[in-house]
């Protein structure tokens, strides 16, 4: 073997050698990578499934927690309270019970993945109600009646993530849900629909879905903002018209108006809108009766009567006041005494009061049947109270009028303006319901009883003559004089009867739609579904201060009625009404209340 | 010729198949381990992005004006509202991260979301901030992949960027 031969035979020996001790080489490390691989993939699994399920967790706590609130509300609806074991379910945090408003919560739960026991025993799902506050992990909240604590948690196997700890994988949500009263504080709720048809004061016969009507120099400030419920689009053909019309020199301010759906505004004419109206929103509690669930305002009951013969009222002429102690009053025939059904003419300067400090024990409580009308630069005080205008009988056809002011006359209550303008009251305020002689719970005098005579309805508000001036409050529930029945209804000033519109009304506020859409109703007296609001001023200022909430049902209206350039209806007030229709050179300056009304509402809180 | 020389001729004309055969089985097996990686990352990042708008979002419809009514110290602000998107979003980068809030009225963009960790603006803000109006959360964050070259329509071979979008709106409750 040459030299060269056992080189080459060593460097063989040599490479096979380092071959067989590479052998098996590229399996090790393949084994270490792919086990460090999948254990990285399986920890990013398992973090990620627990990511997860505690998103699913999540929405099932948040639609526990609300259904059982919600189940709640249902049942107790806007005026009871809520009571522990009587109307609600209440119990601290457990697993959920077999039946009850607590039980809703919990199927709601089941159906977003979440049950007691579910996933092999995996998941546990808790919930807590109760009356009692603070609730549990929760700020204070006051005025809360009810609320609801859900908890789900789901434990999951734990495999790769247990190299790095074995704590175990839990993961869960927590939401609360409360009934809460939840302020209404926009300026104007406008609440017709596209369905929602009356006869057009431009003439344009049956008009519906419209919101909003306003004229030649009318001009509408509503610091509060504005929510319209048609979804009427500005073009739409007749008998349909836009949300909102604005016709002239007329001119809307707002901080907002959101419209729903797609309505929208027809502007005729150099007209200002700031800021633009936006559409788009979808229908939801702010495009819907505030009052809906409430009932209506009871009326007083067992007063004493008041007849009135030739229907007049012949008070102090000379100075001073009369007194008009609370009951019901109505027109005779002072030879017959027979009632009239025609107004009551109201002379001289008076006070609905029983005369004494503080009036009626802070509240009065007065029945008018036929309407009421002022005399000329007479002034009428109403104390605090309940003030029901029962019917009158038609004119020409049309609704008689509920309250009418004379020429230079003084309408007020018994809170003074403050620097020239309303401001809230301290005392119990009044409530001035607009009605008929059916209205729900209304005792007729015998006399009218039995004179077979019915008053229809009227049209709500008041209107007056040139330069007068009105001065009221709207109920204030803190006030303890303020009936327990009329607390929910605080600070509504003006309250028209939900029966005087063409929409049928359930005795508990709500729409009737017992007749597969909403039931509908042709009134006895056309156009009595209007509310008059009288605008005027005195020397060139407002005259007409107002503080509280109109209240006008859907598919009635609120007309704003002024003569001359520079009449206003001003103050903190809030209008909720089917439409509101802006009069020629009519001015509303209108801001927030302090003490708003309220709605009781199911929402979650944390 | 002998035996033993025609051996070591098969082991030369195997030289290379070994390699030949790694190349062509691995290169499909680590494209389709890199595709399954860089789905899962892409899924990943999509649903932690959605869940954080979500989470924002949620977070603003439980400090609405009543909540800030009963009690101001519920008003909350654009930063924090951030945090808790970030917060949320653990794992992705604030500083690609870009969110806009939006209400009926009023528009805030976050780009990136980081940059929103110092604007103690109020959020919602009043009037918009009534229960029972929308607010609205948008988020978008780059995905960038190598396997964007094998996406259709990617164009040349490149190593580009996607944009995932979340969206998320929800009423104002409380």
């Amino acid at each position: 073997m040459s030299r060269t031969d056992l080189l080459s035979a060593a460097k063989a020996t040599g490479k096979a050698r380092r071959q067989a001790t590479q052998k098996g080489q590229v399996i090790v490390m393949s084994t270490l990578a792919l086990t460090l691989l999948f254990g990285v993939v399986g920890l990013a699994v398992e973090v990620g499934w627990a990511l997860y399920i505690r998103t699913l967790a999540q929405s099932a706590t948040d639609a526990a927690a609300l259904g059982a609130a919600s189940h709640a509300l249902s049942t107790i609806g806007q005026s009871a309270a809520a009571v522990c074991g009587v109307s609600v379910q209440c119990q601290s945090m457990a697993s959920c019970p077999g039946s009850g408003n607590i039980q809703s919560g919990c199927l709601y739960a089941g159906q977003n993945g979440f049950s007691p026991g579910g996933e092999n025993g995996n998941q546990t799902m808790r919930i807590a109600a109760g009356t009692s506050l603070p609730i549990p992990g929760v700020s204070n909240i006051p005025g809360v009646i009810y609320w609801t604590q859900a908890s789900a948690k789901q434990s999951m196997p734990q495999l790769f993530s247990s190299l790095i700890s074995k704590v175990g994988i839990t993961s869960g949500a927590k939401s609360t849900a409360a009934i809460y009263p939840h302020p209404i504080t926009q300026s104007l709720y406008l609440l017709n629909r596209s369905s929602d048809c009356f006869a057009s004061l431009l003439n344009l016969g049956v008009v519906c879905g419209e919101d909003f009507l306003s004229l030649l120099g009318s001009k509408v400030t509503a610091r509060g903002g504005i929510y319209m419920a048609s979804a009427n689009s500005n073009g739409i053909g007749l008998p349909n018209v836009a949300a909102a019309t604005i016709i002239g020199s007329a001119q809307v301010t707002s901080p907002f108006t959101y419209i729903m759906g797609n309505g929208g505004v027809n502007t005729l004419g150099s007209t200002t809108w700031s800021g633009a109206p936006q559409n788009g929103f979808a229908d939801g509690d702010n495009f819907r009766d505030p009052m809906r669930g409430k009932g209506q305002p009871p009326v007083p009951r067992g007063l004493a009567d008041h007849p009135v013969p030739g229907g007049v009222i012949a008070a102090n002429l000379l100075g001073g006041t009369t007194v008009l102690p609370p009951g019901n009053y109505y027109a005779t025939n002072p030879l017959t005494g027979t009632p009239l059904g025609t107004p009551i003419t109201v002379l001289g300067n008076t006070t609905f009061s029983d005369g004494n400090n503080p009036p009626c024990g802070g509240f009065c409580n007065y029945v008018f049947y036929g309407g009421l009308v002022t005399g000329a630069l007479t002034t009428t005080t109403f104390a605090p109270g309940r003030y029901v205008f029962a019917g009158a009988q038609p004119v020409s056809g049309g609704p008689g009028v509920a309250l009418m002011a004379g020429v230079n006359s003084v309408v007020k209550d018994m809170t003074p303006l403050v620097g020239g303008q309303a401001a809230q009251n301290t005392d119990a305020g009044e409530i001035f319901i607009y009605t008929d002689t059916n209205y729900p719970g209304l005792q007729l005098p015998a006399a009218i009883r039995n004179a077979g005579l019915s008053l229809p309805q009227v049209t709500a508000g008041f209107q007056g003559g040139l330069g007068f001036s009105v001065t009221l409050h709207g109920l204030n529930a803190s006030n303890s004089a303020v009936p327990d029945e009329l607390q929910n209804f605080s600070p509504v000033l003006f309250w028209q009867d939900q029966a005087n519109t063409t929409l049928s009304y359930k005795p508990d506020g709500s729409l009737d739609l017992s007749c597969g859409s909403i039931c509908t109703k042709t009134l006895s007296v056309p156009g009595s579904q209007q509310m008059i609001i009288g605008a005027s001023q005195v020397l060139g200022h407002p005259s007409v201060n107002l503080y509280g909430t109109i209240y006008s049902p859907r598919a009635a209206w609120v007309t704003l009625l002024g003569v001359v350039p520079g009449d206003t209806v001003r103050g903190p007030l809030q209008i909720i009404s089917g439409s509101l229709q802006m009069a020629v050179n009519t001015t509303l300056d209108v801001s927030p209340v302090s003490n708003p009304m309220t709605r009781m509402t199911v929402s979650l809180i944390q | 010729m002998t035996a033993g020389n025609r051996v070591p001729r098969r082991r030369i004309a195997r030289r290379g198949q070994s390699l030949l055969e790694f190349t062509l089985s691995a290169v499909p097996v680590i494209f389709l381990l890199l595709s399954i990686v860089e789905m899962s990352r892409a899924m990943w990042v999509y649903v932690t992005l959605a869940h954080a708008i979500k989470e924002g979002t949620r977070f603003s419809v439980v400090h609405g004006a009543d909540c800030v009514q009963v009690n101001p110290d519920c008003q909350i602000t654009v930063n924090q509202v951030a945090a808790r998107i970030i917060t949320a979003g653990m794992g992705l980068d604030s500083r690609k991260m870009n969110v806009v809030l939006q209400t009926a009225g009023a528009t805030q963009t976050c780009a990136p979301v980081s940059s929103c960790l110092d604007v103690a603006t109020a959020w919602p803000p009043s009037p918009d901030n009534s229960v029972g109006l929308p607010i609205t959360i948008s988020g978008t964050y780059p995905f960038s992949t190598a396997m964007a070259m094998f996406i259709p329509q990617s164009g040349s071979i490149k190593f580009g960027a996607m944009s995932f979008g979340a969206t998320s709106q929800q009423e104002i409750a409380f």
